[in-house]
């Protein structure tokens, strides 16, 4: 199959995909919801191409989007009560923003540290994540007690906190 | 390094920590998120360390949530190491407190920070009893296992092909450290070990070898080949004693010739490729493919060793008085795997390719269906789409039923639509198979060789426009393997009078593709595999009853045409063209999605065509978006 010359506008989605959705996630915990609002935001990237400028950077202005696109989401959810405030979603995004233009490197650096932890804590890790059901389920399928499923991967997250700040 | 620093108690970081694990966990109450909003408001470094934790949540779920959890498709764990080998949050919480400048520096409340840092060691749950990593120092000395931390590294495990092992604590994962004293006992399967020097070893299951130095190891059962790497023949001395028999166990030391020990010899290599075989007596064997490798027995020093050249063997075993002997041989006597296999595309048949009106495809059956238990198998029949169904593409899939033209078939009735594939001369264990599939009205079943797989979640149907992903990576048996997908026709709005003799329009589609590892023909005599017969006809017909009962139970004889919860589909990257797919199911699933908010005829046409041409993966499902925005 020949291959056309790729759009250099597609390339930088596609880089920086992930680092959106976890953008998203930081404001919108739920992660359907993340899903749904990075979603939203994917279309509106590509309804606004033309006019990004090859010269800012990306991410950062694909930020933007999405944070429109959280406030939409918020206002059209407004009556969900389990909701971080207004302020918080400001606040949030405020502080990432200054961060913005290093968010490169951050999945691979992620990945770095995942092979460095132990093979048991990696494994219950990714039972974790690529589990489609509630934790209670995952808890039982890995016979443990749901509390200790969650200290478990409260010390595991600890550790891939500590590394990826280390390795920075 | 983000972590609360000033402006923050530590008592608030203990709860912060505690409440972003909840986030993660999806178990946040509502209390809680109250709680949140207070600590996050007050405190700016607060929020960056929850951006920073969620960030990191969110890397992670974009990266595993299409993981296959499946556990056969896992070698087994090895020794669970249970202290944490990282510097703890608290740890380095306190070094940030208490720095110059420092809010609680600044108000002298050292007393209190050793207390808080105490309770954030509860609340986190991390040890105390941690090192301070080195500034700049990399992590990876700290995040291996304790068992490991301190020992030294002399390579990677840089291949595993089918890997199962005699003793599970022995067990390994790709690209994982291989420390000095590492013990590898394989039942089964193939193992590659790059020594830092260059080296490369294949252990061959069953095989039980220990990493003894930089340059060599014990082979105490099995077989193994080694290609060796590093210096050239010429800086080699193999008259040099001290070099070739100072191979004291577990020595770090750097050995300059590769080195392999069995129970009754020691083969060391001169520049060259060789095999080593070890049977249960102790007897061992050494053929040689490429240079030269000396072979000496294991008898003090007392025999004269022998040089082997290319396509020679030697055998070394004990002789009427236990005295190791060493007796060239003639040629090699067992297989020995040189190169680790490269997985094989999988050879699968989507459905309907390249068929015309009233042709039928030789790779899909449809077997059986629920009402009438006469029924003979028939090949599946091509079928146009009709006005609210996906585009036929000829060329990768098309839709296929049991009957031909705009025929329609009974409701509330299952068909089992079946296509087999073939595995032999690969290895089951390693095989894996993804695709996606639409049905009109939906499938209610998948089964691999008779067992159940997880039905993956599927759009309401009309329009018979969204595909649902599925990925098989257990349950494959060598040779003939049956793939069978159970569609049922059934339409919601058909009144409960009228089901018994309504009829509708069946359909279904698919496309997959998998690939899996040769078979080296290793003799596995002691692996079983999941072998179990073709199902039977008559089961068939009971799983697909069942599944129906199953689903309409589920669904409640309605079908819900607002999406839901339930229904949403997970939208990340495939693993079989990531990228792309990830833009193209941006953009389509939205539409997919129904009622969000947007509408798809935003997107101009041109937008959509340059974007599918810039897809380097399969573009059908952006062309079935632009030809429901031109209609």
């Amino acid at each position: 199959m020949n291959l056309p010359s790729p759009n250099p506008f597609n390339e930088l989605f596609l880089r920086h995909q992930k680092d959106v959705f976890a953008y998203i996630l930081t404001l919108v915990p739920d992660r359907n919801n993340a899903a749904d609002v990075y979603q939203q935001t994917c279309l509106a990237l590509l309804e606004k191409q033309a006019e990004y400028d090859p010269r800012r950077t990306f991410f950062p202005w694909a930020c933007g989007f999405a944070l429109n696109e959280v406030r939409r989401f918020r206002r059209n959810h407004y009556r969900e009560r389990m909701q971080l405030s207004d302020a918080v979603i400001e606040s949030l995004a405020s502080v990432q923003s200054k961060s913005a233009n290093h968010i490169d490197g951050q999945l691979d650096l992620l990945m770095g540290c995942l092979d460095l932890l132990p093979v048991d804590k990696r494994e219950m890790l990714m039972q974790c994540y690529a589990h489609h059901g509630g934790m209670r389920d995952l808890a039982a399928r890995l016979a443990l007690d749901p509390n200790t499923l969650y200290k478990r991967l409260e010390r595991i997250r600890g550790i891939l906190m500590e590394c990826m700040e280390k390795a920075k | 390094m983000i972590m609360l620093e000033e402006g923050s108690t530590a008592g608030n970081a203990a709860e912060l920590c505690s409440l972003a694990e909840a986030v993660c966990n999806g178990t946040i109450a509502t209390a809680q998120y109250e709680r949140l909003n207070s600590l996050l408001s007050a405190d700016e470094d607060a929020a960056r360390f929850y951006a920073t934790y969620l960030r990191m949540h969110g890397l992670l779920l974009w990266h595993w949530q299409d993981a296959d959890v499946s556990p056969v498709s896992r070698p087994a764990l090895p020794i669970v190491v249970e202290t944490s080998p990282f510097p703890s949050i608290q740890t380095s919480l306190f070094a940030n407190l208490v720095s110059p400048g420092g809010y609680l520096f600044s108000y002298s409340l050292a007393v209190f920070i050793v207390g808080i840092g105490l309770l954030i060691g509860w609340a986190c749950q991390m040890p105390l009893n941690q090192e301070v990593a080195v500034n700049g120092q990399r992590p990876s000395a700290s995040l291996v296992p304790a068992s490991e931390r301190d020992a030294i590294l002399v390579g990677r495990v840089t291949g595993m092909v089918d890997c199962q092992w005699a003793d599970p604590k022995t067990g390994t994962v790709l690209h994982a450290n291989v420390p000095l004293g590492r013990k590898y006992a394989l039942a089964s399967g193939l193992l590659k070990i790059t020594y830092d020097t260059g080296a490369r070893v294949i252990l061959q299951g069953p095989c039980t070898y220990q990493v003894e130095s930089r340059t060599g190891g014990y082979l105490s059962l099995g077989r193994l080949t080694v290609k060796a790497g590093g210096r050239g023949e010429s800086e080699r001395n193999p008259t040099n004693q001290t070099t070739r028999n100072d191979a004291s166990p577990l020595s770090p030391t750097p050995h300059p010739l590769f080195s392999v020990r069995t129970p009754t010899a020691m083969v060391t290599d001169l520049g060259t490729e060789f095999g080593v075989e070890v049977d249960k007596s102790g007897v061992s064997r050494a053929h040689v493919y490429e240079g030269k490798v000396e072979l000496r027995a294991v008898d003090g020093g007392h025999s004269k060793p022998i040089l082997l050249r290319a396509n020679e063997s030697a055998r070394a075993n004990f002789g009427k008085d236990g005295v190791v002997a060493v007796v060239r041989q003639a040629g090699q006597k067992s297989a020995l795997v040189r190169e680790m296999p490269k997985p094989v595309s999988i050879v699968l048949f989507n459905t309907g390719v390249g068929l015309k009106e009233g042709e039928s495809d030789p790779h899909w059956q449809i077997v059986a269906r629920s009402d009438d238990a006469a029924f003979k198998p028939q090949a599946g029949l091509f079928r146009g789409p009709g006005g609210n169904a996906l585009e036929n593409d000829p060329a990768r899939s098309q839709w296929l039923s049991l009957v031909g033209g705009d025929a329609k078939l009974p409701e509330e009735v299952v068909y089992v639509f079946r296509t087999t594939f073939d595995l032999r001369g690969m290895l089951p264990s390693t095989a894996a198979l993804q695709g996606r599939f639409i049905a009109d009205d939906r499938v209610v079943a998948v089964r691999l060789n008779g067992r159940r797989l997880p039905v993956p979640v599927q759009r309401d149907g009309d329009p018979f426009i969204y595909w649902a992903k599925f990925h098989v990576a257990a349950g494959f048996v060598t040779g003939t393997n049956v793939l069978e997908f159970d569609v049922l026709n059934a339409c919601p709005f058909t009144s409960p009078s009228e089901r018994r003799t309504a009829k509708s329009r069946m359909m279904f589609r698919v496309e997959m593709e998998g690939e899996a590892c040769p078979d080296p023909g290793l003799g596995r005599d002691d692996v079983s595999d999941e072998a179990s017969p073709a199902p039977a006809l008559e089961r068939d017909k009971n799983a697909a009853m069942k599944s129906k009962g199953q689903e309409q139970e589920k669904t409640g004889q309605g079908r819900n045409r607002t999406p839901s919860a339930g229904t949403r589909s997970v939208r990340y990257p495939s693993p079989v063209c990531s990228g792309s797919w990830a833009w193209a199911r941006s953009v389509v699933g939205h539409s997919a999605a129904g009622g969000s908010g947007r509408n798809a005829r935003r997107l101009s046409i041109d937008d959509i065509k340059n974007a599918e041409s810039q897809l380097p993966c399969s573009s059908s499902l952006f062309s079935f978006y632009i030809a429901r925005i031109t209609t």
